[in-house]
């Protein structure tokens, strides 16, 4: 089976993973820990996502950190065969940019964007080709 | 821990209406109202709607011949549809209803909440909108008008969901020409899962 999880660091030294016991809830396992972080009063200094063959990894850096996934789907009506893409994404949201680093697995990316709206992520879709960024 | 995405019509395929997902080979087709007809026996008159909508395969031949899906289409202005030909209808949050829809289906495992969901169709490349031809959307519930989906920058979001296993997003397309010959696009949707 092909890795497909997120990793994450907190303020305290311990590390959790998407698949983690103590992530389960009514929720996301990102917003389980999002939860878990703020009754505790700390922070996620680090998280990484991982797909396939490639991780992407970002540092708090004074920002507040989002992993999570995304899927496009495409349908050419002219008869070419549609298609499917899958990434996982990290987000540093900052206050003048949100810094994404995304994968597909086999691809990776580094998107800066303008600040949008917290709870309404909308992963950038990616330029054609790709370039390896920091892992 | 995978999420994905679809894109489902809701029609007859012999075994029953249901949502089906569109395979990677299958798309839309948008015609003139009567029966399927693939090519001019089908075409739409220039700033006419589509008068029928079919589910095609790979050779274009129709996969919905038990029960199409739904035609919808532009009637009287852009607040307003009609429903396989029949009179014009408001829109609002339940019409048209989900299964006279196309829609963006996400499954999650495990729950997820959808933070952003959105569709376009483009031409030769994403910022461009079709050639020759005028798509609009609308997604109940969401907005209560036609808007022109053609290229990237008039992306139509279908809104965000609270955390949950599945994920329905319904929209309705609408196709009308502005010249002669065969028109073609392609129809994307995006998904965002925290």
């Amino acid at each position: 089976m092909r890795p497909d999880t997120w990793t994450a660091t907190l303020s305290d030294g311990r590390t959790f993973a998407e698949g983690d016991p103590a992530l389960v809830g009514p929720r996301s396992p990102w917003r389980q820990l999002e939860a878990l972080v703020a009754a505790e009063g700390l922070r996620i200094t680090e998280a990484t996502a991982i797909l396939g063959g490639r991780q992407v990894t970002l540092e708090a850096d004074g920002g507040t950190l989002v992993c999570g996934q995304a899927a496009e789907w495409t349908m050419p009506l002219d008869g070419r065969p549609g298609g499917h893409a899958r990434y996982r994404w990290v987000c540093r949201q900052g206050e003048v940019e949100w810094l994404w680093r995304l994968t597909d697995g086999v691809r990776a990316w580094e998107i800066a964007t303008t600040p949008g709206v917290r709870g309404q992520e909308r992963m950038p879709s990616p330029p054609t080709g790709g370039e390896p960024c920091s892992t | 821990m995978a999420n994905a995405l679809a894109l489902q019509a809701y029609y007859d395929a012999g075994g029953g209406a249901a949502w089906t997902a569109v395979g990677a080979t299958e798309k839309a087709y948008f015609q003139a109202a009567g029966a399927f007809a693939y090519g001019s026996g089908g075409a739409i008159a220039v700033s006419a709607y589509n008068g029928g909508t079919h589910i095609i395969d790979a050779a274009n031949a129709e996969l919905c011949d038990t029960a199409h899906p739904s035609n919808i289409a532009y009637s009287v202005d852009a607040t307003h549809y009609s429903k396989d030909g029949g009179a014009s209808t408001l829109i609002d949050a339940t019409h048209p209803a989900a299964t006279e829809c196309f829609r963006l289906y996400g499954t999650c495992s495990p729950n997820a909440e959808i933070t952003a969901c959105g569709v376009y169709v483009y031409g030769a490349a994403e910022a461009n909108p079709p050639a020759g031809c005028t798509v609009l959307a609308v997604a109940p519930g969401v907005g209560a008008a036609w808007a022109d989906i053609g290229g990237s920058a008039a992306r139509m979001s279908l809104g965000t969901s609270v955390s949950a296993a599945t994920h329905s997003k319904p929209f309705a397309l609408t196709v009308t020409p502005s010249s002669n010959g065969a028109k073609t696009a392609t129809l994307k949707g995006d998904m965002t899962f925290v």
